[in-house]
């Protein structure tokens, strides 16, 4: 009889009443794991052991342990890592939670470059931390949330022969509070505070290191009628001081010829967010608007980047509705206006501002055409322009995006699907200085491509795509004679066939077939009622045919097989035309294991050996095993 | 009702359309001096490099951009990881390349660049690349002070439409500055100094 039915038992008799006993670990999980992957650029071998515990109060402790080594084939380069924690956690339902979290990270990585020069990279990382929390504390009608949290970090690493560790302890805070004085309408607050201090020694050099930061929010959201929104201000800053690398104006390490290679940085940055967002709901129609308001400066004492200071403002509108029930419509307008501006470290006045603005407008319709088959038009139409205030570089451009894309999707109960899609698009990349512009160009794109997937018979599916891509470039100054530049147009075509054969459960064999062709061409001339003339510069044709092979011969046993070939013939013309025609192929054969033993426990194993031929098949995959295995074995 | 419902879908996306068009109107441009650069057709793989590397040398971040894929990344070395560890590496996409090549081009003296210093002989495949290479960067910052930059590093290529693009940009280790022998950065290095001072 078990300890809980002697108790029932005795309650039963009118004897005595007795609590069953409940041990203090009410569930140990142990879960290790191991894997092994060759692939063509490197091979890895892993394992990992985790441990999780749960204890009769709810609370839960779990350790992690990993370890890894990755040697690769396409480079000298060898990278292991060491992985583990301790963490645990106080019982979900309290009103004071807990947690601690110990860690360990290590890695190492050797790297022998292209002349010969090791080079090793190590970095050992321990946390210690610790938090507490005390959740939904209602003090006068006002809800809070108190989190506190300790911690201890330590890093020894070895980055470029050069030492790069830190020794920092770390305290922070957080409080976010939230008021409700009428229904639908909502007060929050948070605010956080964090410190640091502790050493940081980079190179030979050693010295203190600290940090103070702070956020503070505050915000109202409200949901009365058809209106659901809210507003949010964030004001938040910090000042770090650590050891750094001399740096340029652009925040590069520059050393080379500095006598005082490191320095003493103080970095300091303030930031506030504004932002708004508002839903109005009629009916069907649904009107969305969403502003924001982004200003930061970052300063830095000693590195020459100096002073950045950035703001950006935002603003997105968007109509949604339906029409009937075949109908619906979505408007949107999105605009974008930021500049960025930087006073360079000892300079007295700014670089000069460089603007960025972009607006779009997009429609999107959804028609139900017939039973089964739907329309979508999406119409884009954007303009993005780079500025820079006192030409302080020669990069303003604007770009304007242009694009209709309507599809046609079609899915009948047989499981038959037919889908058509027409895609137009004209991009005008116009640079404003005359340094660049002579390379404005509009460029003409429109692909056309139809596809159709049919389930012939349960062991028979066949799936046809075609597509059609045209592009004409017409840049703007090609008229002038200083301008190098000749219209021209690139035209491809793609035939993509698939047939799936699945005789019986065991058998599945697919043969794929892709055929391309490429035209490129550059213009030649306009005659005087605008027809244009262009001279053919070359003729590309790819075959790709794919055939695979996959016989299941139990539950959890597979045989596979692949074979790839294909043809590239091309012919560029010219003064005299040029021929090539490259062969390329693989052959790859394996088998899969997928079994499992059980909750948590499994093996998978992949074994592939591949050949290769062909002018893009590097040394090391002309012939080469592809394998992967893992093994789980949770107990 | 239903042509009446048409109609009205129509008109608002041919206002929005037309209205959109007649907003955006770009500057006009200054004639372009004797000054210019010439940019190759992006056709293949090495055009697209040279472009990157005209568009350094020129300070024209928008031909820069052109060479990019949308799917743009790009991953950084361990000495980058390691000296700028609070930087989202991880987010490192088209817009933040740009942002920064941006950046970097409006605030310097002028960039010489080699990005195919060294070839390791990999061929491009038909519609996709990955090619192995040491580049090399001179930077002269305002102020006449030079800082070199020279890694090996894996970049990676598609076909994009009908042009070649950049869409993956891996940093692999510095390098060793022939001259001097001293163990040289590599660009991400310059990628995450301009993020952790807070990006622009």
């Amino acid at each position: 009889m078990s300890g809980i039915e002697r108790a029932m038992a005795l309650a039963q008799s009118g004897q005595q009443t007795l609590t069953p006993r409940v041990p203090l670990i009410t569930s140990w999980t142990r879960s290790p794991s191991a894997s092994a992957n060759a692939a063509l650029r490197s091979v890895i071998f892993s394992g990992g052991f985790n441990n999780t515990f749960s204890f009769k109060d709810g609370s839960l402790m779990s350790q992690t342990g990993s370890l890894s080594h990755e040697s690769y084939r396409t480079k000298e380069t060898t990278s292991s890592k060491r992985d583990g924690t301790v963490t645990y956690r106080s019982p979900g339902k309290q009103l004071l939670s807990y947690d601690l979290t110990l860690l360990e990270n290590w890695n190492e990585e050797e790297i022998t470059n292209t002349t010969g020069q090791t080079t090793i990279n190590r970095r050992d990382f321990k946390q210690a931390q610790a938090g507490i929390g005390a959740q939904d504390i209602v003090l006068g009608g006002v809800t809070h949330d108190l989190d506190l949290t300790g911690a201890t970090t330590n890093q020894a690493g070895v980055q470029q022969n050069q030492r790069n560790d830190f020794s920092e302890a770390s305290l922070a805070g957080a409080l976010r509070s939230s008021w409700e004085p009428l229904e639908g309408l909502r007060f929050k607050t948070g605010a956080f505070t964090m410190t640091e201090s502790g050493e940081r020694s980079l190179g030979v050099q050693t010295n203190p290191s600290s940090a103070n930061g702070d956020t503070l929010r505050a915000g109202v959201g409200y949901r009365r009628g058809r209106l659901i929104g809210s507003v949010t201000v964030k004001n938040s800053n910090f000042e770090k001081r650590y050891l750094d690398y001399r740096r340029n104006a652009n925040g590069v390490i520059d050393t080379i010829g500095a006598t005082e290679k490191i320095v003493e940085e103080l970095e300091s940055n303030d930031a506030v967010t504004f932002e708004w967002s508002n839903e109005v709901h009629a009916g069907s129609a649904v009107l969305k608007v969403l502003g924001s308001r982004d200003i930061s400066e970052n300063s830095y004492l000693r590195s020459g980047v100096g002073v950045k200071e950035r703001r950006q403002d935002m603003a997105d509108v968007s109509l949604s509705f339906r029409l009937g029930s075949a109908d619906s419509l979505r408007l949107s307008y999105k605009y974008l206006w930021g500049w960025s501006d930087q006073t360079y470290q000892g300079a007295t006045i700014p670089r000069g501002r460089q603007v960025t603005t972009s607006q779009t407008v997009k429609a999107l319709w959804v028609h139900q055409l017939f039973a089964d088959t739907d329309l979508v038009l999406n119409l884009n139409n954007g303009i993005s322009q780079d500025i820079a205030q006192n030409m302080f570089n020669q990069n303003d451009r604007d770009r304007i995006d242009a694009s209709a894309n309507l599809k046609l999707r079609t899915l009948w109960d047989n499981g038959v699907s037919v889908d058509l899609v027409f895609d137009a698009r004209r991009v005008e990349d116009i640079s404003i200085r005359s340094s660049r512009s002579a390379n404005n160009s509009v460029k003409d794109t429109y692909e056309i491509s139809p596809q159709y997937s049919w389930p012939v018979a349960r062991w028979l599916d066949i799936e046809q795509s075609f597509r059609v891509w045209i592009q004409y470039t017409d840049f703007l100054f090609s008229d002038l004679e200083a301008v190098n530049k000749q219209d021209d147009f690139n035209k491809r075509g793609n035939l993509e066939t698939s047939v799936i054969l699945h005789p019986n459960q065991r058998l599945r064999v697919t043969m794929r077939h892709n055929h391309s062709i490429t035209l490129n061409g550059k213009k030649i001339s306009d005659d005087v009622v605008g027809n244009s003339y262009y001279f053919f510069e070359s003729d590309q044709r790819v075959d790709k045919l794919n055939v695979s092979l996959a016989y299941r011969v139990n539950d959890w046993f597979s045989l596979e097989g692949t074979t790839y070939s294909g043809r590239d013939l091309k012919e560029s013309y010219g003064d005299r035309i040029t021929v090539t025609d490259r062969y390329s192929g693989d052959i790859g054969v394996g088998c899969s294991v997928d079994k499992g033993f059980g909750q948590g426990r499994n093996l998978k194993l992949s074994v592939r050996k591949i050949y290769a031929h062909g002018p893009s098949v590097r040394d090391e995959g002309k012939d080469y095993w592809d394998a992967d295995f893992q093994l789980n074995w949770g107990f | 009702m239903i042509l009446f419902r048409r109609g009205l879908i129509f008109a608002i996306l041919l206002t929005v359309v037309l209205c959109a068009g007649c907003l955006f109107e770009p500057r006009d441009p200054e004639l372009p001096g004797t000054n210019t650069i010439d940019y190759l057709p992006p056709l293949s793989t090495d055009n697209v490099l040279g472009n990157l590397e005209r568009a350094l040398a020129g300070g024209d971040p928008s031909g820069y951009e052109r060479m990019l894929s949308d799917d743009f990344v790009f991953v950084p070395d361990s000495g980058a990881l390691s000296n700028y560890p609070d930087v989202d590496w991880d987010g490192w996409g088209k817009d933040q390349e740009v942002a920064w090549v941006g950046s970097f081009l409006g605030n310097v003296e002028s960039v010489t660049a080699d990005l195919q210093a060294e070839e390791f002989g990999d061929e491009p495949g038909t519609s996709s690349a990955e090619l192995r290479y040491v580049y090399a960067l001179t930077v002269t910052e305002i102020g006449d002070s030079q800082v070199l930059y020279r890694a090996q590093a894996t970049l990676e290529f598609h076909i994009d439409g009908t042009e070649w693009r950049l869409t993956r940009w891996t940093d692999e280790q510095g390098e060793t500055d022939p001259d001097s022998g001293a163990l040289l950065p590599s660009l991400g290095q310059r990628r995450g100094a301009y993020a952790a001072s807070g990006g622009s």
